[in-house]
């Protein structure tokens, strides 16, 4: 009897039938941790995400020199605030890292610190982009003034709505890790809000690089 | 044809988080369109307030009994047989 023939044993004790398709959703033990999965399915909605900002990366750059007799962004980017936006956010993915550690390790000190830091790093970011933001409006250059600022509004507006509600996630995070503790459902729920903190550093580089640092050079 | 071992499966338990959220979106994005700020303010709070909900609870899985799996896995296969035979009838 060879090992493909119906009722073949493996030697596990399952025999033949427990492999087939039907064994998939027969196996309760599943073939990866749920943690896998989880991140793995995050990662899907971040690509989504990403996906997004690409679109308007591309509506940014089309329309960068389309300013309509207005400020160009060599006239209204100070690359001085921006630095500093940028280190805030490098910085909070930094102790996002930690706090992402620390709930691993149970780490009550690294989570809370780690988390409390990233919380104050993104709100410094938020203050100094909604600064930026009604500076450039009140000098009458709102996103009605020209298509390359719609499409700057539109695209840097886009992540600091992400951040914000980042921020507000955040901010969930804590509390529900201090009311539940370290359960593995809420693990995972860190793990992800730490995906997300980190995808919005790497879109932010972009937006540094492509709107600011192109936008100041040009 | 001998049966497969029958184990319980686990699933996500139902909600209606998704359904109430995109209820909350719709009346946000209206809200945004029309700067009706009030309306915007309530529908975020309303679409926080249900993931904070989602997020509370403490089970958010049940499981599906080996006995359940297994009667509705015999009564797909029998119906499976059933057709095969019906098909080999008819060539």
């Amino acid at each position: 009897m060879t090992a493909f023939q119906a009722g073949a044993d493996y030697g596990d004790g399952r025999r033949e039938e427990a492999r087939g398709p039907a064994a998939i959703a027969l196996d309760h033990s599943d073939p990866v941790s749920k943690r896998i999965i989880v991140g793995y399915g995050f990662w899907i909605f971040l690509l989504s995400d990403i996906i997004m900002f690409s679109a308007f990366f591309a509506t940014y750059a089309v329309l960068s020199g389309e300013t309509a007799g207005g400020p160009s962004g060599k006239d209204l980017f100070d690359l001085h605030n921006v630095a500093i936006e940028t280190a805030c956010l490098l910085l909070s993915s930094f102790t996002c890292g930690l706090a992402a550690i620390g709930a691993r390790a149970h780490n009550g000190l690294m989570y809370y610190g780690g988390m409390a830091a990233t919380c104050v790093l993104g709100l410094c970011f938020l203050a100094i982009e909604i600064h930026e933001f009604v500076g450039m409006i009140a000098q009458g250059a709102g996103p009605t003034r020209s298509a390359f600022l719609s499409a700057f509004f539109t695209l840097v507006g886009c992540h600091g709505v992400h951040v914000t509600l980042g921020t507000l996630w955040l901010l969930t995070m804590i509390a529900q890790v201090f009311a539940k503790g370290y359960r593995a459902d809420i693990l995972r729920r860190v793990l992800c809000f730490a995906l997300f903190w980190h995808t919005l550093d790497i879109i932010w580089v972009a937006i540094f690089t492509v709107v600011y640092l192109f936008g100041a050079g040009a | 044809m001998a049966e497969p071992i029958y184990k319980p499966i686990e699933v996500p338990r139902n909600s209606a988080t998704g359904f109430v959220c995109a209820f909350f979106a719709a009346f946000g994005g209206f809200g945004m369109i029309w700067q009706i700020w009030w309306l915007v303010i309530v529908a975020l709070v309303g679409a926080f307030a249900t993931f904070v909900v989602f997020a509370w609870r403490d089970r958010t899985e049940y499981e599906i009994p080996a006995d359940e799996v297994a009667r509705i896995d015999r009564a797909n296969r029998q119906a499976r047989g059933e057709a095969l035979v019906r098909a080999e009838a008819l060539s």
